[in-house]
């Protein structure tokens, strides 16, 4: 089965938290909560996107009358995303949007494989390889609902979720190549084949933008957002891997208000 | 595509030599013909029985369909001028007069002449030189048309397959020069498998075959050198005539499973016995097989059949049913064992030898020596000879069975696992089985070589002390081995000793101080090796 580890770096959540502090707390607290002064934002953020994760694969096959197994465990790491979107004020501190971020990671797998002997049963051999530049490539577009407020003149903030549709583009080990010889106690990993498949997965996202207006029409925000989804990619017949797309963004960027 | 005309455009792929000469002709053009429809078909038919009418296409053979009664399919080749063309021809199915399927290669607008220069004689003496080897006087190379690969010419040539050094190889020369135009390997490799066997005594293990025509046989190809192992089935005739040099055996003789499950014990047990004793040479000595040069390992099971063995005279009995032995050269004979209820006059069942992977290990060791000391079979060197197959046939299956008493464990017994219920020999009590443990107790007459086979006791008793450790039943001398888990140490002395050392016509004081010298020089001067092996020939009474 799969296995999926989640991590949150806890210096991802210092940062962004500093931030959201930082710039709510340099808001002069002119007046109350009050309406969202435009009708529209449009942001572009960079950040990280959380992604610290684990997950295995497993290809058998029949080798020497016995079952020949490749465990291969994929990690993918914290990253830096891209994100655009766009929300608009439609009633009262209502609004609607939707953004789109990009996520993409080049990382290693990790094979560890046990090969039966051709002489005898049960004393199969390990072989243990890496192959780099395994590619998790996700797409996100969010819808959002959003709850618009402007404390201050050039303090605004976007409480927003709803759903997320990630496409997922995942480098994925097909087979693995091996050299064996006489007196075969050992094999030696050689290389890889791998293919790259893709699926989308559903899922949502809820998320915090905090905005400080430097003029009427522009600013800069610092964007927090959770967004998970998961995916199922089948490789080969009677090969399934669960992936656990999105995680935790943290960013900040240009806000263009209206 | 049928599979002929796949070879062929596979074979062509492979042309890669110049061209030149007036015996081309330009802008031919090739015709695959694989009908789409009924139409073509039709058209493809009428085509096929008008070039048959006139000699363009002349049958070949047709056959009856094995699969589908009433059926049958026609091959015929293309002909020009009364020159085939070669890799051309049309296979088609035939049911009751109707043509159901056509399928071919056929080449067009040939035009080329087809008068060679060369004498058939000049170009089978132009193929033996470029080929290096002579062809029989009735081999005679065929003149062909031979299409030249991504040309669209042709070369009037002279065809024959020769098997040399270098292999199977099928040769083009120009009929005009006798310039060698084309040549392809038609060496048709067969692949090693896998298979599944039951042993003499029941145990599943893995059997290294060959695939040969969609079936299995007995020959290893994952291992370096040539194990084969054959089936006999019986015929003593062949059996002696192949060991006497008389004939060879057959390559329909090596034992021969249909899906690779095999139920044979005795071939089964013969062919991976084999295997892991030159596993247990190699990994232990370094030894590259029994001349340790991969020398080819022949082994023969069922020379002689079970139900026969009442109407066989004694020596028969005695050689082929409760005997294995080596033939020399890598050949090895394993008997048949007894009928079930029929037992030795001790009451000892006897089993197929091929059982016992101390027995085959055994054997195998004779080879080894054979090809190393060549210790004379009389006497002490024969004992010697004797023993040192027991010592090596017992550290295989320490090697590759768990220490125990039972069926397929490892012990100091020989044989034990086939010659019911105690085996033939003991080396941790020889005087068990009635051989001598001490040089005192030695047997001194001329029976049995001078008793290779007994006093064999005397040296097999100082290897397994020199192992275990323990004292001497006849002396009372205590000997510190080196422990079970040191084995590895006194088997490469007395490998190294036996080996290396030995002269042919060594005695049993020759193998103490050979084996003393062994220890010193892979274990140093004064340690616990060379202790234990001082202590083990002085208990057994060899000075």
């Amino acid at each position: 089965m799969p296995n999926v580890e989640r991590r949150m770096p806890k210096r991802i959540w210092l940062v962004t938290m500093g931030v959201t502090l930082g710039l709510l707390t340099a808001a002069v607290p002119a007046r109350a909560q009050g309406t969202w002064p435009g009708r529209a934002t449009i942001s572009f953020n960079v950040g990280i996107q959380s992604s610290a994760r684990t997950f295995s694969d497993q290809i058998t096959f029949p080798l020497y009358l016995e079952q020949a197994t490749h465990d291969i465990n994929y990690a993918t790491e914290s990253e830096l995303f891209f994100d655009g979107g766009a929300i608009v004020r439609l009633w009262g501190n209502l609004g609607a949007g939707v953004a789109v971020s990009r996520y993409t990671d080049d990382t290693v797998a990790t094979v560890e494989g046990r090969l039966p002997h051709p002489f005898h049963f049960n004393q199969p051999r390990t072989i243990e390889g890496e192959t780099p530049e395994i590619r998790r490539r996700e797409t996100a577009t969010h819808l959002q609902i959003a709850w618009m407020a402007a404390p201050t003149d050039r303090v605004r903030f976007i409480i927003s979720g709803g759903p997320t549709w990630i496409q997922a583009e995942q480098g994925v080990v097909t087979e693995v190549r091996y050299t064996e010889a006489y007196p075969f106690d050992e094999a030696t990993f050689r290389d890889v084949d791998r293919v790259l498949e893709e699926e989308t997965g559903t899922g949502f996202n809820v998320g915090v933008d905090v905005i400080w207006a430097f003029s009427k029409n522009v600013g800069v925000g610092g964007l927090l957002r959770y967004t998970r989804a998961t995916a199922d990619l089948a490789p080969a017949e009677g090969r399934s891997i669960e992936l656990e797309l999105g995680g935790l963004q943290a960013g900040g960027g240009i806000r263009i208000l209206f | 595509m049928s599979p002929q005309i796949r070879r062929v455009i596979l074979c062509f792929a492979l042309v890669t030599l110049p061209w030149a000469g007036p015996l081309v002709a330009q802008h031919a053009r090739v015709a695959r013909i694989a009908p789409g429809s009924l139409t073509e078909l039709r058209a493809w038919d009428a085509r096929v029985d008008s070039m048959l009418n006139t000699g363009e296409l002349r049958v070949r053979i047709t056959r009856e369909d094995t699969l589908m009664p009433g059926r049958s399919h026609q091959r015929a080749d293309q002909f020009y001028r009364g020159v085939r063309v070669w890799g051309a021809d049309v296979s088609r199915q035939l049911s009751g007069g109707q043509t159901i399927s056509v399928f071919g290669v056929l080449y067009e607008r040939i035009d080329i002449e087809t008068a060679p220069a060369l004498s058939t004689l000049d170009a089978k003496a132009a193929i033996e030189k470029i080929a290096g080897a002579k062809l029989g006087e009735a081999r005679e190379p065929e003149l062909v048309v031979l299409p030249i690969e991504n040309s669209e010419r042709f070369a009037l040539a002279y065809t024959e397959r020769v098997l040399s050094r270098r292999g199977l190889y099928i040769y083009f020369i120009d009929a005009r020069t006798g310039a060698l135009l084309l040549e392809l390997n038609d060496l048709k490799t067969q692949a090693s498998a896998v298979g599944r066997g039951v042993g003499v005594l029941g145990d599943e293990k893995k059997i290294s075959t060959q695939t040969d025509a969609g079936a299995f046989r007995t020959w290893d190809e994952l291992r370096p050198p040539d194990i084969r192992t054959y089936d006999m089935k019986g015929n003593l005739a062949l059996t002696e005539a192949f060991l006497n040099g008389e004939a060879s055996i057959p390559f329909s003789e090596i034992a021969r499973d249909s899906d690779n499950n095999w139920s044979d014990g005795a071939v089964v047990d013969a062919h991976v016995y084999s295997g892991w004793t030159y596993d247990y040479f190699f990994k232990r000595h370094n030894r590259r097989g029994l001349d340790n040069n991969n020398i080819r390992i022949v082994s023969l099971v069922h020379p002689v059949r079970r139900q026969d063995i009442f109407s066989q005279p004694d020596e028969i009995v005695g050689l082929y049913y409760v005997n294995a032995f080596y033939a020399g050269g890598g050949v090895l004979v394993y008997g048949e064992g007894l009928p079930a209820g029929i037992t030795l006059v001790d009451g000892s069942t006897v089993d197929f030898l091929a059982g016992g992977l101390d027995v085959v290990a055994h054997e195998l060791t004779h080879g080894v020596t054979d090809f190393s000391s060549s210790l004379i079979y009389q006497n002490e060197s024969g004992a010697l000879n004797e023993s040192f197959s027991d010592m090596m046939g017992t550290s295989v299956e320490f090697f590759f069975q768990p220490t125990g008493s039972g069926q397929r464990q490892a012990d100091y017994q020989l044989a034990e696992d086939v010659w019911r219920p105690s085996g033939l020999r003991s080396m941790s009590n020889p005087a068990s089985l009635g051989d001598p443990d001490h040089y005192s107790r030695r047997f001194t007459g001329t029976a049995d070589n001078g008793g290779v086979h007994i006093n064999s006791g005397i040296p097999n008793q100082a290897f397994y002390l020199a192992i275990e450790g323990g004292t001497n039943r006849t002396s009372g001398v205590a000997v510190s081995g080196v422990g079970a888990t040191n084995r590895e140490q006194i088997e490469k002395v007395f490998y190294r000793a036996f080996t290396q050392m030995l002269p042919a016509n060594a005695n049993f004081s020759t193998a103490r101080a050979a084996t003393i010298q062994a220890a010193r020089d892979l274990y140093g001067a004064g340690g616990a090796v060379e202790r234990a092996v001082t202590q083990a020939w002085t208990a057994v009474g060899v000075n």
